[in-house]
Order: structure tokens, then C-alpha cells, then sequence
């Protein structure tokens, strides 16, 4: 049973597009995977997405003074929901919660129904803003810790990943195991008029520079930003997209405006699938500037599409990218390296075929969904197995009393 | 599960020493019985719940307050009346204690998450209430009611309640709506969406004063005969409380209430 509080239809950050395409690839490994999450605009009760069962609880109106606030009450009424489906499926085996933010429902159904819970950790707050200070981090934090205390074992997308679990939330290394995220290769297929597309967003001889992302300060948008007349100086026909939205939308297009490039500049907000396919197929050059980033999906999207990446080393994208072969690294925060970056790919066609045609071979060999969920598999065995020859078990099935 | 105590059979008159093993430890049972004065065949006492859960943040002798003074003389009325009867309560000095006072049982707990409101505290304090309830439930022989007191317990108590699928009463000791008056905010409007889903899900609304109840019905509309008034001061109140649970808990059982 995966507790989440984004599914498709609604996305804010990764983890729907993840859990979609794992849910998936589990019921060709026998798994019959059950989702629980927030219903919005009246989209509640069950729904049987292409096998997966699919539980949404009413989360419209839940009055809060913060997100922080909203997600502890959220996590209540996920809890509830995830009891009353436990009640109807007697067959739940596992809880995978994701992130902090379903941390109390998961503890509790854990409890309640004495069932192991595996987590997957796929961001932490001390990353999120480069450390951990005021009362509403704290309170995310020891959520975290909370969380990883309770799980019988936590997931996560990179060594990177492992190593900031294991300091940050003093967890011990062989508690964590590694898995990646995929991609869909064949979701990433777009068929259309590549000339129609490119003229929505730049001229028939400008490249595009694509990114991808919430524009928050985590994800170095504003170094990208900082990099533009460096990169116009040589590359004049660039063109730079911006897909996405976040509270730094304002400050970044006044940043491109001080900087004399804001004509140079689109910010597109947030698109669809279907849109941002497209944008992926027509660009020149993806570019990944983050401070800090767990995993990094969307190069790996964007691998996926052959489509060269310029990506900060750092994080999990330091694990992705093999420099010169598959994606260029460059210095995290030097809008001068990304900037040199950049132009490599865009001054160097053979270059960048190169990197696109390798980083294809690897999103096909490492990132497919099949291999990924066979991994989440084998945590599931394990610790299926260390249950069973555990003596923590409901004395009653908590169903079948009353 | 408890089992029903119509299902003991009545062996009074056979020979002991022709009696198998199933037959001997009827006829213990019903000895216990005669000694906690249960009749096996009293149909009000099959319809008494006997293992009680208490949730309450404050509890005597940590906190001298009307709800702590209520809840301890409840309690000990309880196990007067012969219920089994376990309180989980909010000590950070005694977390990870039982205690035993009266023959109730006090299970202290802390909450390890770093919160920044009443709000945000008392719904992580509600990991720590499942987890200490989780050892209740499967250890200890069971719940058959909940009983939560003032809206910081009721999230937790209505988590339980959709969990063991067991009847929940909540008491009332003050409303969002006169803690603080006039104001609206993101953190009144929550707490009083939680007084009111306290209201709504559970099987009774206890108070202590008929103005309490006549507000809670004014703002919260739960239908005006689930509200009761038990007033602590007044004589044999525990004896109306356990009527109320026994009528709850019957109704529960025979299906009367939406589950």
C-alpha cells in the first residue's frame, strides 16, 4: 500500500510521475499495488487506474495557517482512509510511504495494523534549503527522522542520498538501500511537427535551452539566469525556456530583465506531459543547474529523449552524469562554468551527438521501470521474510475484531 | 477477541472429574465471573463494554485541571465498576511508562516531534497514542471503547476508532469558538473543523454543563440527543457514564451505528 499525497492526475513535485510508472511496472511483478491519496476539486473515492487501485480522500477543504499544518491534517484523513481500505483489503503486506508529509499516517497504520513499513525518502528538508533552521523545518526534519526510526527499511535514489540520510537523520547505512528512478522510454516518444512546435517558443535558427523544474532556490535557476549574457556573448542565437513555476518566478524574470536578456527569456510556467514531451524533443540542450537535487528525473528525462544534458555536479546528478560521455558536469553555483558548459554543446554538434546517443544506451541499460521495480522487489522480500520470523504481530487481524 | 459470555456452557452439575479440558476451563471462567459478580447469563452485562481506552493530554497528577480531574475520577469510577481500564497520557518526564493507580492503568508517552503550535502538536503527538493503543490492542487483551478527551485527542481517537472499527465517545471541555472568540484564522478554522468532525464521527458527545451543550449544538449541529451531560460533582455520574457506554456499545454492536 504506497501512501503519497500527489498521484496523477495532480503533480507538484516528481513523486507522482515516479509512483505512476512504479505502480505500473509492480503488477507485472505480481505486486497489487494500492495507492492512497488526496483527492481534490471533488475527485474522491476509487478508481482502477490500468490495474492499480487507486483510494482518494476528500483533501479540497482543510483549513490551515501553513502547508505544515495542512499536511499534519492531511496525513490525519490519509490515515483514516488507509484504515478503512486495510479493513477491505486483508492482503496488504507492506506500507510504502513517501516523504515526510505522510510520515504520521504511515507510523500509525504501521502500528495499528502491525505491518512493516519501508520509506522512501526522496528529498530532505536540510537539503531543501541548505540546512535546518526555524520551528517549521525543525518540524519537517524530526518528521523525517520520525520516519526512518519506524521504517523497517528506507528506499532512496542515490548513494548521495543514502550518505545525507544516514548523517542527517542518523539512520544506519545498512538500513538504506539504493534504487534509482526510471523513465519511460516509450511515454517519451512524441510524434509531430518539430518545426510547428519550435516556433511556439523561438525562431527557426535559435537553439533552445530548456530547463525544467520548480524554480525555488534549491534548483539554481537563478545561476542559469546569472549565465545567459556569458553564453549570448557566444552563442547569440540562443534561446532560453523555462518550464515550471515556484516563488522565485518573479525575482528570476526581474534578474533577466537587469540583466538586458529578458527578451531572451521564456518563462512558460507550468505545462502538461504532452507539452513538456514536446519541449524535450525540440530542444538543443537541457540544462540542470541545481544546489541540490536527490536524484535529478529530469535529466534523466531528457537523456531519455537524446537530448545532451548540462548538469551541476552535484547530489544524485553527480552519480548520473559521466562527464564527456553522456552529459557535460559542471561546477555547482559558477554561472561562468554552466555558461562554458553550454556552449560546448551548442558550439559542438559532433559533441553533442555523441553525449545524446550515449546517454540513450545508458537510460535504456540502468533507468527502465522493469529492472527498478524488480529492485523494490527484493526490499519487499527481505523484509517480508525478517517479519515473518518476527515475533511483532497483530495478535488479531484488527479487521475481523468488532 | 473476548469471548461472548453467553457461549459458556452451563456444567454446574457434572461431575468434575469426568470434565475434559474445554469443560474445566468453562467452569473456571464462570467461577472468575461469580467473583467479579458478572452473571453469565446477564444480557446487560454482555452489553457492557470491559476494556475502556482513555486519551487524554492531561491526567492527574501531572496537571491539575478540571479535564486531568475528570478524566482521573472517571477512570477510577471505571474500574470501580469492575472495566479494565487503560489511560494514555502526555508526561514527558514518566514517556515510556505504565503506572498503576487504582487499578488503572496509565501508559505515559512524549512527543518526539519538534511542533511550533497546539495544532501541529497534537496531531504528531497522535503517532505515539497509535503506537502505545497498538500495545493495548494486540497485547493486552483488547478495546472495546474509546473514550477522548478535548479536541486535541480526537484525531487520534477517530484514527483508532476507523482502525479497530470500535465505538469512539469525545468530551468536550471548551470550544475554539469562546478559547477564541472573534478570531479567524487558518489555526481557529482548523481546530474548529476538528471539534466539529469530533462531533459528527463519533457515537456520544460528552460535556459537563447543559450551556456547553446547547453551544456545541449551535455550532456544530450533532444531533441533540448523542450530547450528554455529566457532571463530575453530581452523585453517581460514573453510573450515567457507564449507561451511556453500555447503550453506545450495544447499539455499536448490533449494527446501529454507520461503520
Amino acid at each position: 500500500m504506497h501512501l503519497t499525497w500527489e498521484f496523477p492526475p495532480y503533480k507538484v513535485g516528481g513523486i507522482g510521475t515516479v509512483l505512476e510508472d512504479l505502480t505500473r511496472s509492480q503488477l507485472s511483478q505480481g505486486i497489487e499495488p494500492v495507492v492512497i491519496t488526496c483527492g481534490f476539486e471533488g475527485k474522491v473515492g476509487y478508481e482502477n487506474r490500468d490495474g492499480v487501485h487507486v483510494y482518494r480522500f476528500d483533501a479540497d477543504y482543510i483549513p490551515a495557517e501553513d502547508f505544515h499544518s495542512w499536511a499534519l491534517q492531511m496525513s490525519m484523513l490519509m490515515q483514516n482512509k488507509a484504515s478503512e481500505v486495510m479493513n477491505e483489503h486483508k492482503n496488504i503486506d507492506i506500507i510504502h510511504a513517501h516523504d515526510w508529509l505522510v510520515a504520521t499516517a504511515a507510523v500509525g497504520v504501521k502500528h495499528m495494523y502491525r505491518i512493516p513499513l519501508v520509506s522512501t525518502i526522496h528529498a530532505l528538508e536540510s537539503g531543501r534549503y541548505g540546512g535546518i533552521s526555524g520551528d517549521r523545518q525543525e518540524l519537517i526534519h524530526s518528521l523525517e527522522k520520525k520516519l526512518a526510526y519506524e521504517s523497517w527499511k528506507i528506499v532512496c535514489n542515490s548513494e548521495f542520498m543514502k550518505r545525507s540520510i544516514s548523517y542527517s537523520l542518523s539512520i544506519p547505512h545498512d538500513k538504506i538501500d539504493v534504487i534509482p528512478n526510471g523513465v519511460n522510454i516509450d511515454k517519451m516518444r512524441a510524434d509531430f511537427d518539430h518545426g510547428a512546435e519550435k516556433a511556439k517558443y523561438a525562431l527557426p535558427h535559435e537553439s533552445i535551452v530548456f530547463y525544467v523544474g520548480r524554480l525555488v532556490w534549491e534548483k539554481g535557476i537563478d545561476i542559469l539566469v546569472g549565465a545567459i549574457p556569458s553564453i549570448l556573448e557566444k552563442q547569440p542565437d540562443a534561446k532560453f525556456v523555462f518550464a515550471g513555476c515556484g516563488y522565485m518566478t518573479d525575482r528570476l524574470k526581474k534578474q533577466a530583465y537587469d540583466l538586458g536578456v529578458a527578451d531572451k527569456v521564456l518563462f512558460l510556467g507550468f505545462v502538461d506531459d504532452e507539452t513538456l514531451k514536446r519541449l524535450l524533443n525540440i530542444s538543443d540542450v537541457m540544462v540542470v543547474p541545481s544546489r541540490y537535487e536527490p536524484f535529478g528525473i529530469t535529466a534523466v528525462e531528457a537523456m531519455s529523449c537524446g537530448l545532451p544534458v548540462v548538469v551541476a555536479d552535484t547530489g544524485g546528478l553527480a552519480e548520473t552524469i559521466s562527464h564527456d560521455i553522456d552529459g557535460i558536469k559542471v561546477w555547482p553555483e559558477s554561472s561562468n562554468s554552466l555558461a562554458w558548459g553550454i556552449c560546448r554543446i551548442l558550439g559542438d554538434h559532433n559533441l553533442a551527438a555523441s553525449l545524446s546517443e550515449n546517454a540513450y544506451k545508458k537510460i535504456e541499460k540502468q533507468y527502465n521501470w522493469s529492472s527498478i521495480s524488480t529492485r523494490l522487489k527484493s526490499v519487499y522480500d527481505n523484509v517480508s521474510k525478517e517479519y515473518s520470523a518476527n515475533d511483532w504481530k497483530p495478535s488479531v487481524s484488527v479487521s475481523q475484531d468488532g | 477477541m473476548q469471548r461472548p459470555i453467553s457461549y459458556i456452557t452451563n456444567y454446574r452439575f457434572k461431575d468434575v472429574s469426568q470434565m475434559n479440558e474445554n469443560e474445566m476451563n468453562q467452569l473456571l471462567l464462570r467461577k472468575i465471573l461469580r467473583q467479579l459478580k458478572i452473571d453469565p447469563e446477564d444480557h446487560e452485562a454482555q452489553n457492557t463494554p470491559r476494556n475502556i481506552l482513555m486519551i487524554s493530554a492531561e491526567y492527574l497528577p501531572k496537571d491539575l485541571t478540571p479535564q486531568s480531574l475528570h478524566c482521573k475520577s472517571l477512570a477510577d469510577g471505571l474500574v470501580d465498576k469492575n472495566m479494565n481500564v487503560d489511560v494514555i497520557s502526555y508526561d514527558p518526564w514518566k514517556a515510556g511508562q505504565t503506572v498503576e493507580m487504582g487499578g488503572v492503568k496509565v501508559h505515559y508517552i512524549n512527543n518526539p516531534i519538534k511542533t511550533y503550535s497546539p495544532l501541529t502538536w497534537a496531531l504528531t503527538l497522535a503517532m505515539e497514542i497509535n503506537r502505545t493503543a497498538s500495545d493495548i490492542y494486540h497485547r493486552e487483551g483488547g478495546i472495546d471503547l474509546i473514550h477522548a478527551h478535548q479536541w486535541e485527542m480526537f484525531p487520534c481517537g477517530l484514527s483508532l476508532q476507523a482502525a479497530i472499527k470500535k465505538p469512539l465517545i469525545v468530551n468536550y471541555y471548551s470550544l475554539q469558538h469562546h478559547r477564541a472568540p472573534d478570531v479567524n484564522n487558518g489555526y481557529t478554522d482548523s481546530v474548529k473543523q476538528i471539534e466539529w468532525r469530533g462531533s459528527q464521527k463519533s457515537q456520544k458527545v460528552m460535556v459537563n454543563e447543559d450551556w456547553l451543550k446547547n453551544e456545541i449544538i449551535k455550532y456544530y449541529s450533532p444531533e441533540p440527543q448523542k450530547v450528554d451531560v455529566v457532571n463530575s460533582e453530581e452523585k453517581q455520574w460514573t453510573k450515567k457514564i457507564v449507561r451511556d457506554y453500555r447503550w453506545v456499545f450495544k447499539n455499536w454492536n448490533n449494527g446501529g451505528y454507520e461503520q
